[in-house]
């Protein structure tokens, strides 16, 4: 299980800032469309009842409703569970030295990204529609220093708020660590410096 | 005629293979979920409902005579 007091890797002095998910709006509409197909069978149970009860009464047809609608609705409900899972398993947690991003892909998928603070460069927050605005959520894109160029927090809530928080806790780490800070620009300089020398001399030979 | 049991047979074998995928999703919830009280809540949730149902199932199913035909021209 994911203890949020021992995460792996654990950094000395780390401490836990953010522990963040989807916002639980955007499992909303596909819950509903869920919670009615797995009330079906109880549906159909309840109109049976009230205008057609002589079928009720019929052992053939009772014992296929009861086995098949059981069947229905116990596929339904794991499904349903399954939908949850992948909502509840994804997760990005913001420390004092790290990010990670754990994102859950169906049962058997699995990715943990990490990313420390004083690699990141920029951070942006975007809020788009309706229903992101009123209930406050969005996404937020983290632009690396590193491999990985991005990390994208998905449909979080306040994200605004995150970003900034972010953005002050990278600073911070950025200061305690200047040296690695400073050698991550001058990689990232000497591999620009060295794509210009090469796009200059494809240009010489062109002769363009 | 077709026998009651062979129905019961049939739901047996769909109710084996939702307890499998039920068990490897719940496994993978135990595995990956957060540790707090919410992960264990929402699994024992799911479990229930899903016992309850298969409970109630079993039980309409021992009280057929299984040994008794379907006779589906009841049915049109």
């Amino acid at each position: 299980m994911l203890d949020l007091h021992h995460l792996p890797n654990a950094i000395p002095d780390e401490k836990l800032v953010y522990f963040l998910r989807r916002h639980p709006i955007t499992l909303f509409s596909v819950i509903v469309g869920y919670l009615m197909l797995v009330t079906a069978p109880f549906l159909i149970f309840s109109y049976l009842e009230g205008f057609q009860p002589d079928i009720l009464l019929n052992q053939t047809f009772q014992a296929f409703f009861v086995f098949g609608g059981s069947i229905f609705f116990l596929f339904a409900w794991l499904f349903l569970f399954q939908l949850f899972l992948d909502y509840y398993l994804d997760s990005w947690i913001v420390t004092t030295k790290r990010v990670i991003n754990i994102e859950q892909t169906g049962l058997f998928g699995r990715t943990v990204s990490e990313l420390r603070l004083y690699r990141i460069q920029d951070v942006t927050a975007t809020v788009n529609g309706f229903t992101n605005t009123m209930f406050n959520y969005g996404d937020v894109q983290v632009q690396t220093a590193g491999e990985v160029e991005h990390f994208v927090f998905e449909q979080i809530p306040q994200p605004n708020k995150v970003a900034k928080t972010v953005l002050e806790l990278s600073e911070i780490d950025r200061r305690e660590h200047l040296d690695e800070t400073v050698e991550d620009f001058a990689m990232a300089d000497k591999r620009r410096t060295t794509k210009l020398a090469k796009i200059h001399q494809s240009i010489e030979e062109d002769g363009v | 005629m077709i026998p009651y049991s062979w129905l019961f047979i049939g739901w047996i074998i769909f109710a084996s293979i939702f307890a499998l995928a039920a068990l490897i999703t719940l496994g993978t919830m135990m595995r990956y979920g957060k540790s707090c009280s919410a992960t264990y809540l929402i699994s024992g949730v799911f479990l229930l409902v899903s016992l309850s149902v298969i409970t109630l199932t079993l039980s309409y199913a021992f009280s057929l005579d299984l040994s008794q035909g379907i006779d589906l021209s009841t049915l049109f």
